[in-house]
């Protein structure tokens, strides 16, 4: 019987386990050893410093909570609503006018990234967003990518909003109460959208509506970035 | 045992209540050392940490006239950190392909001399994939259950366990111990000053 280290964090952790593994490790000094290795190591983990947060972090935080709270919570939904219209709808008059055989479905890049094979279209109906354009940095005014359907791209398509939204989220610029409120509804509704799916696996939502709460994550996303790279710009959007 | 959390005063949760703005900073100057550094142990990046640290806290301030003492205030703002950490991972987790736990290529020089053990400590958590670090924070420093760090992460307690198992063997290997093997004996674990 050879304990694994599974085995061994059980026994450092007093967790029941079974009695031949007690045995071994009673027996054998080379495992009691590697047990109090796996002991230090946690001590070693809990005794790293903490860190100090950064100078000017309660001010940027008071600051954006401040612009929030001078809007009603009705008021936040309207202009939440409105953000998100008025991102959506802007480019999708903007893909209306394109050629038809722009609109077909695009691999995402995360998935070119990645290597993954893009899912076929017939196994990629366009029945959750299938008009809205999503956020391309080389054509920031002008949509060119679709909202893709199918389970794996939906998940890469959010994954490569993330990365774009960390670019601008990091620049900080100093912002109106009424861009605030906007990034705040936004970001509340992609949160509960969040908590929804780390939990979907453990209460057994069903596929279906997993493609949807990433659909509408996408969605919110996209409009996320939108607002944020207007922001970001020097000038008007 | 985990660190314990700083302790709230009620008088000054009730201020936060009604909005004192005060109180809110005197959360902030509370938690603010522990929330940042879970963020950061937790995300291998303090650019993230930061944007979870401000994110956390006007969610704090936002909801905490909803807060109602079902857990401790301390264990209550970490939930809402632990929460955007997760946030900002998902992508990663999905992008990189960490869930099953695929680590980061190429090993960095922890052993190197004249490093010091806690920082050779922390390049080598940094090293982890996302997953493993996140379970073998939550678990070992924070003190979370298995059947909790699975809930969390939409996952089972077996994966937790799994994952911590791989979190350590890689640690091991990192600070420069050998791997798991049978009858080994001779270990060199800088950090932990066990040779």
């Amino acid at each position: 019987m050879h304990p694994s280290t599974e085995d061994l964090l059980s026994v450092r952790d007093g967790e029941p386990v079974d009695a031949s593994v007690r045995a071994v490790i009673a027996e054998d000094a080379a495992k009691a050893r590697d047990v109090e290795r796996l002991r230090e190591t946690r001590h070693a983990l809990r005794g790293l410093p903490e860190l100090a947060p950064p100078a000017g972090a309660w001010e940027r935080i008071v600051a954006v909570e401040r612009a929030t709270r001078e809007r009603s919570n009705t008021w936040l939904r309207r202009t939440a609503g409105v953000g998100v219209a008025a991102a959506v709808a802007a480019l999708a008059i903007v893909v209306i006018g394109t050629p038809s055989q722009h609109r077909g479905l695009e691999p995402a890049r995360g998935s070119q990234a990645n290597g993954a094979s893009p899912t076929p279209a017939a196994e990629a109906p366009s029945s959750i967003v299938g008009t809205t354009t999503l956020f391309d940095p080389d054509r920031p005014f002008i949509g060119a990518r679709i909202v893709p359907a199918s389970y794996a791209q939906l998940v890469q398509e959010s994954a490569r909003l993330d990365r774009e939204l960390r670019r601008f989220s990091r620049q900080r610029p100093m912002m109106s109460g009424e861009t605030a409120t906007t990034i705040a509804g936004l970001e509340d509704r992609i949160a509960l959208i969040d908590e929804q799916l780390t939990y979907s696996n453990a209460r057994g939502v069903p596929q279906p509506q997993r493609n949807a709460l990433w659909g509408e994550r996408v969605e919110l996303m996209n409009a996320l970035v939108h607002v944020r790279y207007a922001q970001a710009q020097p000038a008007g959007y | 045992m985990p660190k314990p959390l700083p302790q709230l005063d009620s008088t000054v949760l009730a201020r936060a209540q009604h909005g004192d703005r005060n109180a809110h900073a005197e959360i902030y100057g509370l938690f603010a050392t522990s929330v940042f550094t879970l963020a950061r142990r937790m995300l291998a990046s303090r650019a993230l940490a930061e944007d979870v640290l401000q994110d956390t806290f006007v969610e704090v301030i936002r909801k905490v006239g909803s807060y109602r003492g079902d857990a401790e205030f301390g264990f209550w703002v970490k939930r809402i950190a632990i929460n955007k950490c997760l946030m900002h991972l998902r992508s990663s987790w999905v992008s990189r392909r960490t869930d099953d736990g695929d680590e980061r290529v190429g090993l960095m020089p922890t052993r190197a001399a004249g490093i010091d053990d806690q920082i050779a400590l922390e390049r080598a958590l940094d090293e982890l994939s996302d997953t493993a670090r996140i379970v073998v924070w939550l678990h070992d420093v924070e003190g979370h259950t298995h059947g909790e760090i699975g809930r969390m992460m939409g996952r089972t307690a077996s994966f937790s366990k799994s994952q911590l198992a791989r979190a350590h063997e890689r640690l091991r290997l990192l600070l420069g111990g050998e791997p798991e093997k049978v009858g080994t004996t001779e270990l060199c674990t800088p950090v932990l000053k066990i040779c």
